[in-house]
C-alpha cells in the first residue's frame, strides 16, 4: 500500500505557532492509500482542530504533515484543491442553488476561468450523483432538501472534486439513524471502489468499530491512539476513551449498554 | 428549463431599445418620433432637436446604460461578499466618501484645495473618486490585516458613519449657495455629462465588469463559506481584494458623474435572483446587467417626468422604485437571507 499522508510531530491547538496552546499530545501516523480511517471521541477533545489541521485551514503549532511526500503547507490553496476535499458539518444556507450546479462547484478546481462546464465534467458530476444515488435530485434547489439529502449531496460534491483523500467532519450529525447507516455504507463503498483514503470524525462508536480500517481515538489523556477496531478493543484503549459509569462497552457484541445494576 | 434563462436574457434585451427610445422622446421638449429617426439619419433641419439629442439625451441614455450595469454589479458583489441580503454597492463607505471629497470642495469654495479648483463637473468628479479611493483603500487595508470579513463590513460602515459627520461638519458652516449645490449633487443625476466624462466612466466600468467576471468562481463558491472556497483552490485574500477593488471602481466611477444612486444596486440583485430563480453567478452576472440596465432607464425616463417640463431627482425615484420591492422581499420571502 501505499503512504499518502505522514503525520510527524503535529501539534495542533489554537494560538501563535510555536507558542499558542496545545489541546491534544503530539500526533504521530501514517495514513495509507485507500484507507477508512474513523476519528473518535468525546466533544472538545480536538476532533475537528486535528481535521482542520490536516486540511490545511488552520496552522500546527509544530511539527509536519506530508501530503504525497510534499510538506501541507508548501501547497497553494489551488494545488491543495487537486489533493484533498472537504465535507463539513456546519449548516449551508443556500437557497437558489440547484443539485446539479452545487456538485459542479466540486469541478471548478479544473474549469477555466468562466467555469465552463465541459463534456467531461458533466459526466462526472453525473456519476458523483449516482454514487450517491441522488441523480434524481439534480434538478432540486439545495435548500428545499432535507439534512439527510444535503449531506449526500455535499458529499457527491467532494467526489466530483475526485480528489485522492476527502475529508469529513461529522457528516452525520442531524440525521436519523437510517440516513446515518446510508452515508457510513456509502462512504466505506467509496473508499473500496475507488481507493479513495476518507477520514471521517463521527460521534457513531458502534458504525465506526465495523466499518473502519483504523480508528483514531482520543483518549482521555489527550493522546490519538492509532488502532484496527479489532485491537482497540482487545487493548482496552477503548474502555479508557469512554469511561462512564452509566455505559458499559460489550466487547462480545461490539456495542454500548447500559449498566443495569444501577 | 437549460434555456429558459436565455429567453429572459432576449426578453431583456428587447426591452433596451423600447426604454432608449422613450428616454430619447421624453423630456422638456417633446420631439416627435419621426424627427427622431430623421435627426440620426442625418436628414433632419431642426438643429435645435439636433442639439438636444446629441448633447443632452444622448448622453444621458450612455450614461443609464453604465451607471445601471455598473452600480447593480457592484451591489451583488457586496452581497455576496459580505453575505448580506441588504448590502449594497455603497455599503463600504464608498458614498461617504466619495460624498466627502465632493463636500471638502463645494462646502468650502474649493478653498481647501489652495483655491486651485473652479467648481465644476470636473473637480467634483475628481474630488469625489478621491475621497471614494480614500475610503476604499482604508477599507482595502484593514481586509489584508483582518481575517474576518465582518470585521471589515463594520470598519466599512464605522468609516462611512464618520464622513457623515465631517459632511455635517461642514455643511454646518457653509453658506447656503454652497449647501445647495452640494445637496443637489447628493440628489444624483445623469443629465449634464458630457462625451469626455461618458469615456472616462465607459473605461472605468468596463475594468470592473471585468475583474467581476474574474471573480466568478469565487462569487459562487463563497456561497458555501470561505472553509469550502479553500478547498476549492481559492485564495481568499486575493479573491475579497479583487471583489473590493471591482465594486469600488464601478460604485466610485459612477458616483463621481453621477451623484450617489440609491438602491438599485441593493434591489437589481434581488429581482434577478427571484426572477432567474438561481444564484449561480454565471447565470446572474449578464442578467443583473441587462435589468440593471433597463431599471436605470426606466428611472431615469420617470425623473424626467414624460410630458411636462419638470425634472425630478434620480435618486428620490429609484428610491420610489426600490423601497416598495425591499418590503416585498423582506416581508413576502420569509427566507431573504438564506437566498443570496
Amino acid at each position: 500500500m501505499k503512504e499518502l499522508i505522514n503525520i510527524d510531530k503535529l501539534l495542533i491547538g489554537y494560538g501563535p505557532k510555536n507558542e499558542g496552546c496545545a489541546i491534544m499530545a503530539p500526533i504521530s501516523t501514517v495514513v495509507y492509500e485507500g484507507e477508512f480511517i474513523c476519528l473518535i471521541g468525546e466533544n472538545g477533545k480536538g476532533k475537528s482542530t486535528l481535521l482542520k489541521t490536516l486540511s490545511g485551514n488552520l496552522e500546527a503549532l509544530s511539527g509536519m504533515v506530508t501530503i504525497n511526500g510534499r510538506n501541507l503547507s508548501d501547497y497553494k490553496n489551488q494545488e491543495l484543491s487537486t489533493q484533498l476535499s472537504l465535507v463539513l458539518t456546519d449548516k449551508l444556507s443556500i437557497g437558489l442553488i440547484t443539485v446539479f450546479d452545487l456538485v459542479a462547484f466540486g469541478r471548478y478546481p479544473f474549469t477555466n476561468w468562466l467555469a465552463k462546464i465541459s463534456k467531461k465534467d458533466d459526466s462526472i458530476i453525473t456519476e458523483s450523483l449516482k454514487a450517491c444515488g441522488i441523480e434524481g435530485l439534480a434538478n432540486r434547489y439545495f435548500g428545499n432538501l432535507s439534512d439527510g439529502e444535503k449531506q449526500k449531496v455535499l458529499i457527491a460534491r467532494a467526489i466530483a472534486q475526485q480528489t485522492p483523500i476527502i475529508i469529513l467532519d461529522e457528516p452525520l450529525n442531524h440525521l436519523d439513524l437510517i440516513n446515518k447507516v446510508e452515508i457510513f455504507s456509502l462512504l466505506q463503498q467509496l473508499c473500496r471502489t475507488t481507493n479513495k483514503t476518507i477520514i471521517i470524525s463521527t460521534h457513531q462508536v458502534e458504525l465506526a468499530l465495523q466499518a473502519a480500517d483504523q480508528l483514531w481515538l482520543i483518549t482521555n489523556d489527550h493522546q490519538l491512539s492509532v488502532s484496527t477496531p479489532d485491537d482497540a478493543i482487545t487493548n482496552g484503549v477503548f474502555d479508557k476513551a469512554f469511561k462512564s459509569d452509566k455505559v458499559t462497552f460489550d466487547k462480545q457484541s461490539k456495542t454500548f449498554q447500559l449498566r443495569t445494576n444501577l | 428549463m437549460q434555456y429558459s434563462h436565455r429567453n429572459k436574457w432576449f426578453l431583456l434585451i428587447g426591452i433596451i431599445p423600447i426604454l432608449v427610445l422613450a428616454n430619447l422622446f421624453f423630456g422638456s421638449v417633446t420631439i416627435p418620433l419621426t424627427e427622431i429617426i430623421e435627426v440620426f439619419n442625418g436628414d433632419s433641419s431642426n438643429l435645435a432637436w439636433e442639439m438636444i439629442l446629441f448633447e443632452s439625451r444622448l448622453p444621458r441614455v450612455f450614461a443609464a446604460i453604465l451607471c445601471g450595469s455598473a452600480i447593480s454589479i457592484s451591489g451583488f458583489q457586496m452581497q455576496v461578499l459580505f453575505r448580506n441580503p441588504l448590502a449594497g454597492p455603497y455599503i463600504l463607505g464608498i458614498s461617504s466618501g466619495a460624498s466627502l471629497g465632493v463636500s471638502l470642495l463645494v462646502l468650502t469654495g474649493g478653498w481647501l484645495f489652495g483655491g486651485m479648483f473652479v467648481i465644476d463637473d470636473w473637480s467634483i468628479a475628481l474630488a469625489s473618486t478621491l475621497g471614494a479611493m480614500l475610503i476604499l483603500l482604508l477599507v482595502f487595508a484593514t481586509s489584508i490585516r483582518v481575517k474576518d470579513i465582518m470585521t471589515v463590513l463594520i470598519v466599512g460602515i464605522m468609516l462611512g458613519a464618520l464622513t457623515t459627520a465631517i459632511i455635517g461638519v461642514l455643511q454646518y458652516f457653509s453658506s447656503s449657495d454652497q449647501l445647495k449645490s452640494f445637496v443637489i449633487w447628493t440628489l444624483g443625476s445623469l443629465d449634464g455629462i458630457n462625451y469626455n466624462e461618458l469615456f472616462i466612466l465607459s473605461i472605468a466600468v468596463i475594468i470592473g465588469l471585468v475583474l467581476a467576471l474574474f471573480q466568478l468562481k469565487p462569487l459562487n463558491l463563497l456561497l458555501m463559506g470561505e472553509a469550502y472556497s479553500k478547498s476549492m483552490g481559492i485564495n481568499l485574500v486575493k479573491s475579497r481584494l479583487l471583489i473590493i477593488l471591482s465594486a469600488g471602481i464601478l460604485a466610485g466611477s459612477v458616483t463621481a458623474f453621477c451623484g450617489p444612486i440609491g438602491f438599485i444596486g441593493i434591489v437589481v440583485p434581488h429581482l434577478c435572483r427571484v426572477w432567474f430563480q438561481t444564484s449561480n453567478a454565471r447565470i446572474l452576472i449578464p442578467s443583473i446587467v441587462l435589468l440593471g440596465i433597463n431599471i436605470m432607464l426606466l428611472s431615469d425616463c420617470i425623473a424626467h417626468l414624460p410630458f411636462s417640463d419638470l425634472v425630478l431627482p434620480l435618486n428620490s425615484i429609484t428610491a420610489i422604485l426600490g423601497i416598495p420591492i425591499i418590503f416585498w422581499m423582506v416581508l413576502g420571502r420569509k427566507n431573504i437571507s438564506s437566498n443570496l
